[in-house]
Parts: C-alpha cells; sequence; structure tokens
C-alpha cells in the first residue's frame, strides 16, 4: 500500500471515543477496531451511549458528534431512494444504502446540519444484512440498470480504511454487471481497495470544488489535488470514476477560481475516463442557516451566501446568478472539448434549460442518466 | 393572615390568571401569589409545583423572567424541574438562551413575551459577541407583528455577524418596512445590485397600457404583468406589443 499518511492514525485520532454495541462485537468492523485502535479509546455498551444532548442540537453539540463514534446495528432497512427523486426536480436514478450517519470531515454547508440529532457519530456494523436486501433487490430485477450509492448521510470512503465496507461491497456487485456501485467522497482513501478485482460496475466519484473552497468551506477533507491523484489511481486500477463541482458556490473569484478548477480536472483526465461530471449550486434547508451561522459565523461564503426559497423547500441562489455559473462552467469544458459530458443535479427543469439549452432526458449524452428505473421498492 | 410585609414577592406577571377565589399563597418567604385574605403556606411542595398549582401555564420567557427573578433573589429551586414542569427542557440551547434573555432590553423582552417567542426564535441571539441593544429596543419600538419581527431579527443578527456597525444597520429605520428593506439591502448587496439593474432594464421595455410591476419571489426575480382587454382588435394590439418586448429582450 502507498498511502501518504497513516488513515487508520488519522481517523482514529478524530474520535476522542469509540462505543461498540454489546450485540456488534462480532461483527467484522468491531473487530477491526479492536484490533487497530488503541483499548483506551473504546467503550463497549448495551444499548446506546447515554450522552445528553438538546432536543435541537446547538452548534458544540453538533461539533462533539463528529467526534464520538458508535458501532451498532442498523435497525431498518438500509434502501432509500435516492433525495432528487422529488416532483419539481430532475435528477439521476440513485438508490441510497446508508452505512453510518454523521461524518468526520465539516463542511460549512453540509446538509447533515439540519437533521442530524444523535449525538455520535455511527457505523452500522450489520452490513450483511444490507447486503441481504441488496440480493433481494437484484433478484427482483436483475437487469435494471440501478445505481447504488453509499454517500447520502455518511461519505462512502472516509471511514473506509477502518471498516473496509468497500471491499465488501465491490465484492458483491462482482457478477452484477447492470447494476453500478457508487462511492462518494471528499476523501483521498481508495487505496484499500484498489486491489479488489471488479466488474468494471464500480465507481468512484469526488465532489470537488477549487482549492480555495476546499480551505475556506470544506473543513478536514482531502485538499483538491489530493482528491484527484485519489481518482487518477482507482482510474489506473480499472474503477470508473467522476466529479461532481458540487456545491458550486459563488465568490468574488469564482470564475478564475472555477476556471482553474476545470484546467485541473482537463489537463490531469480526458473526456473518456468518466462517464459524467455533475454540477450543482449550493443549496440549504433553511432550517440549517442558524446551525451554520452558530458554527461557522458569517466569514464563510455559505452563511454569507445571499440565497433565497427555491425549489423543493431549499434556499438557492437567484436563478440567474446559478444559471450564470452553469453556463460560464459548462462551457469552458466545452471549449476545451465538446465530449465532456456535464449534467445538473437537483436542479429544476427552467435552470436547464437556461444554462444547457435543454431538458436532460432530450440531450443525447444525458439520457440514459436519466431513465426512468424500473425497479421500485416494496 | 397575608402578612404585611412579605419577606419578597414575585414580580412578574403572568398571562395566565388564576381563579379569583384563589387564596394567597407563600412558598418560604416569597409571596407568590396575592389572592383573597386566606394564606395558604406551599413551603412543603417543591417550588415549582408550588408554583404550578396557582399558575397552570407559563411561556418560555414568562419562565425565564422567573427563573431570573429567583436567580437574583437567591431562592434555592432547580431550574429543570421548573421548565419541566411548564413542558419546556433545559439543555444546552436552553441555558444559553436564558443567559442571552438576562440581557435582553426590558421593551424588547416585553415584546419578545407579548408574541410569546420561543427559545428558538430568540437563539440566534446566543451567537452575538455583543447584544445591539439599541436596534432592538428600536425594534420593539415599532411594534412588528410576531412573524415580522422574528424576520428583521434574523436580518439583524446576520447584519450584526457580518461585523455591521449598529449605527449602521440602525439607518433608515423609521419605519418596519424602510428599516427592512434597508437591513435586506446591506445583507443582499449583491442580488440588490442585480436586481436593480434587472428592474430598470425589464420595467423601461412595456408599453404605457401594460401594468408592470417588479416581483421577487423566491430565487426568481422578474416582472408581474396585466392588460385589459375588450375586444379582439385589442387584444390583436396587445399581442403585437408583447411580440415587440419580446423581440427587444435581450437574450
Ligand atoms: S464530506 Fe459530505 S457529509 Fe462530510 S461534512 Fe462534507 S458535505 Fe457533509
Amino acid at each position: 500500500m502507498n498511502l501518504p499518511i497513516d488513515p487508520i492514525k488519522n481517523i482514529t485520532a478524530k474520535y476522542e471515543r469509540i462505543f461498540i454495541e454489546e450485540t456488534s462485537l462480532p461483527s467484522p468492523v468491531a473487530q477491526r477496531i479492536l484490533e487497530l485502535v488503541p483499548n483506551d479509546k473504546i467503550t463497549v455498551c448495551q444499548g446506546k451511549p447515554d450522552i445528553p444532548t438538546s432536543s435541537e442540537f446547538t452548534g458544540e453539540e453538533y461539533t462533539r458528534s463528529k467526534k464520538l463514534l458508535f458501532i451498532t446495528k442498523h435497525p431498518g432497512t438500509f434502501f432509500k431512494r435516492c433525495p432528487g427523486a422529488k416532483k419539481g426536480l430532475a435528477c439521476c436514478n440513485y438508490y441510497v444504502l446508508n452505512l453510518g450517519l454523521q461524518c468526520d470531515m465539516d463542511c460549512s454547508y453540509c446538509y447533515l446540519q439540519s437533521f442530524i440529532n444523535t449525538p455520535y457519530t455511527i457505523v452500522y456494523s450489520n452490513l450483511d444484512e444490507a447486503l441481504n436486501e441488496l440480493q433481494e433487490m437484484y433478484d427482483s430485477a436483475p437487469n435494471s440498470p440501478v445505481r447504488v450509492g453509499t454517500g447520502e448521510v455518511i461519505d462512502s470512503l472516509s471511514l473506509d480504511p477502518l471498516s473496509l465496507y468497500s471491499r465488501t461491497l465491490i465484492e458483491f456487485f462482482r457478477g452484477k454487471p447492470s447494476w453500478r456501485l457508487e462511492f462518494k467522497t471528499k476523501s483521498a482513501y481508495v487505496e484499500q481497495f484498489l486491489d479488489c478485482s471488479h466488474d468494471g460496475n464500480v465507481i468512484v466519484s469526488w465532489s470537488i470544488n477549487p482549492q480555495h473552497i476546499v480551505e475556506t468551506e470544506e473543513h478536514k477533507t482531502a485538499n483538491l489535488d489530493e482528491r484527484l491523484r485519489a481518482a487518477r489511481r482507482a482510474l489506473d486500477k480499472g474503477f470508473a470514476i467522476a466529479f461532481h463541482i458540487d456545491p458550486v458556490i459563488w465568490h468574488e473569484e469564482w470564475q478564475k477560481n472555477y476556471s482553474e478548477l476545470i484546467e485541473k480536472i482537463t489537463t490531469q483526465f480526458v473526456p473518456h475516463e468518466m462517464p459524467y461530471i455533475s454540477l450543482g449550486s449550493l443549496r440549504f434547508k433553511s432550517e440549517q442557516r442558524e446551525m451554520m451561522r452558530e458554527r461557522f459565523g458569517m466569514n464563510s461564503y455559505v452563511t454569507r451566501a445571499e440565497m433565497f426559497p427555491g425549489a423543493a423547500g431549499k434556499m438557492r441562489y437567484d436563478q440567474t446568478l446559478r444559471e450564470e455559473m452553469f453556463a460560464y462552467i459548462i462551457g469552458k469544458f466545452k471549449e476545451k472539448s465538446p465530449q465532456w459530458k456535464v449534467f445538473l443535479c437537483m436542479e429544476t427543469p427552467e435552470t436547464w434549460i437556461n444554462a444547457t439549452g435543454d431538458l436532460p432526458m432530450k440531450k443525447d449524452d444525458m439520457r440514459s442518466l436519466f431513465r426512468p428505473l424500473q425497479v421500485e421498492r416494496t | 393572615m397575608v402578612p404585611k410585609t412579605p419577606m419578597w414577592t414575585i414580580k412578574i406577571e403572568p398571562h395566565y390568571k388564576p381563579p379569583t377565589a384563589m387564596p394567597t399563597c407563600k412558598w418560604q418567604n416569597v409571596l407568590l401569589y396575592r389572592g383573597t385574605d386566606f394564606m395558604q403556606d406551599l413551603s412543603a411542595l417543591p417550588f415549582a409545583q408550588a408554583y404550578k398549582s396557582i399558575y397552570a401555564e407559563m411561556s418560555f420567557l414568562e419562565l425565564a423572567e422567573l427563573i431570573s427573578e429567583l436567580i437574583d433573589h437567591k431562592i434555592s429551586f432547580e431550574p429543570s424541574t421548573l421548565l419541566e414542569a411548564y413542558k419546556f427542557r433545559l439543555d444546552a440551547k436552553t441555558e444559553k438562551v436564558l443567559l442571552a434573555l438576562r440581557r435582553l432590553p426590558q421593551d424588547f423582552y416585553a415584546w419578545a413575551k407579548l408574541h410569546s417567542l420561543s427559545a428558538g426564535d430568540l437563539y440566534s441571539l446566543c451567537n452575538l459577541p455583543q447584544l445591539p441593544e439599541k436596534a432592538l429596543s428600536h425594534l420593539a419600538q415599532l411594534k412588528p407583528s410576531r412573524s415580522f419581527g422574528i424576520q428583521l431579527l434574523d436580518l439583524l443578527v446576520d447584519c450584526q455577524l457580518m461585523n455591521l456597525s449598529e449605527d449602521e444597520c440602525l439607518k433608515q429605520a423609521s419605519t418596519f418596512e424602510a428599516w427592512r428593506a434597508n437591513l435586506h439591502t446591506l445583507r443582499f448587496p449583491q442580488t440588490t445590485k442585480r436586481d436593480e439593474q434587472k428592474k430598470e432594464y425589464l420595467l423601461g421595455l412595456w408599453p404605457k397600457s401594460f401594468t408592470v410591476r417588479w416581483l421577487r419571489q423566491g430565487d426568481r426575480a422578474g416582472v408581474d404583468v396585466h392588460f385589459f382587454v375588450s375586444s379582439k382588435k385589442e387584444l390583436a394590439e396587445k399581442i403585437e406589443s408583447l411580440q415587440r418586448v419580446h423581440n427587444e429582450l435581450a437574450d
């Protein structure tokens, strides 16, 4: 393995305490933690750890929840439909598999701030049950082009050197060519699964932003170059990769900084190396404003952003500004090569039309991504 | 008999009024309620229970005021039990608000109490290094409705956290509408500028026979256009005018 830092040490250092629920002790993830993490950091508990919290979190309580890790079983179903699949939003076909809750990184705009009310980060120990659910879904529609992502309420890979869930999942997706596994991350941890053999149906995607935004808003994440390097490593091992330039954040120098980002991408990668690049502008629920303001003050591009109530109950930039930013970024890619496939995620049909000239279903290069699903959850 | 000079009388006047036949009640050396001539001593009960037996309802801000008084008079009581008696929870968030409330100007407090603002409505104030007392008093004096007041408070907190001075935030504040507009301009400078340019351009495009109003609707801004026709001919003229506007509109 060729790691710039020891990921286990790095991850462990983020946690003040790791709780393992007694019944999770036999699980591979608990066993691995017991083996790799100093014992004085670990507490085995019956049920949930008793950590007093407010009914609505204060900023400090939210921050503390990133410093405590709880290994426990997931009580309900794992599989969920993508949050973009709502009326009024054009979105990609996508299913979400939650492997935990909360994130060890700390982006100022993170939507977890709008709903997390558990006083610790959770990693679910019963991956085997998640796989059973997936198998059932697969058996019911083996030929449907289903995408499964693991990065909705926890980053797909930032804790992966500890859990090694990527390896189990890649293994599971082998032999299921119509299905695609999607890891989404802002970390640079890929080495732990690069030796896994796969069917070319695993896509590792990175949310990326100009380094200036990484530094100001995406705290504790891997820097841009590390993410791009990790992407190259994954690509060289035959994994598909994608980039989400999301959220696009307005700031004085946005044109220069996004141009530089595009320059980096287009000099380090060629269009056929990735199926798509998605774009999304800054958005958040209004309920999360207070938490962001408390945690990051108003000296952040995010808290200071001029946002208005928009589609799907989210605060968004003015539509004209969004269109301007999208059109600029798409234009820059197309200047480099018309073959770059750039699509908008979580956007209204109006913005699609104004920024790209058409709806995704009407664009040849986008149609396959937006094909209606034949599989429905029961 | 009711003592002539109780050691201390609770000053707050909750919105809830106990039944008129309620006796005068004391708890230890505190006169909780002045009612009939009959004196009832509730000292055997915990404070929260004693108080609840008189005042069945208390808003959060009334409770905060009560807690503040009790603390000032060094009365020993359990704040969490008192809050719980009225279905509020003492947690880190509530505690921060309770502390901030002790520093609020009286007139603002009275306005907030009148409109039953919750801990959540006032929480943003906890994150200000310094309370904009003048501005809060001014807000109270303008007597806005609950929702307008909360909106303005939110803008004010944003502006304060953006390091705008209180004096700057208080410019053009003679009426509620003018003040809100000014705070909005301070909070949303880029959008205000863009809207102004777009507005001037768009409003200038229309013939006089159209009633045109600039409108911001959430994340979109544009014009609301009305016209009146009484015949097919008039409609054709309007369509022609609309076509001219359409042609003039820059892409
Ligand atoms: S990496 Fe994603 S989940 Fe983690 S803090 Fe940032 S936005 Fe939230």
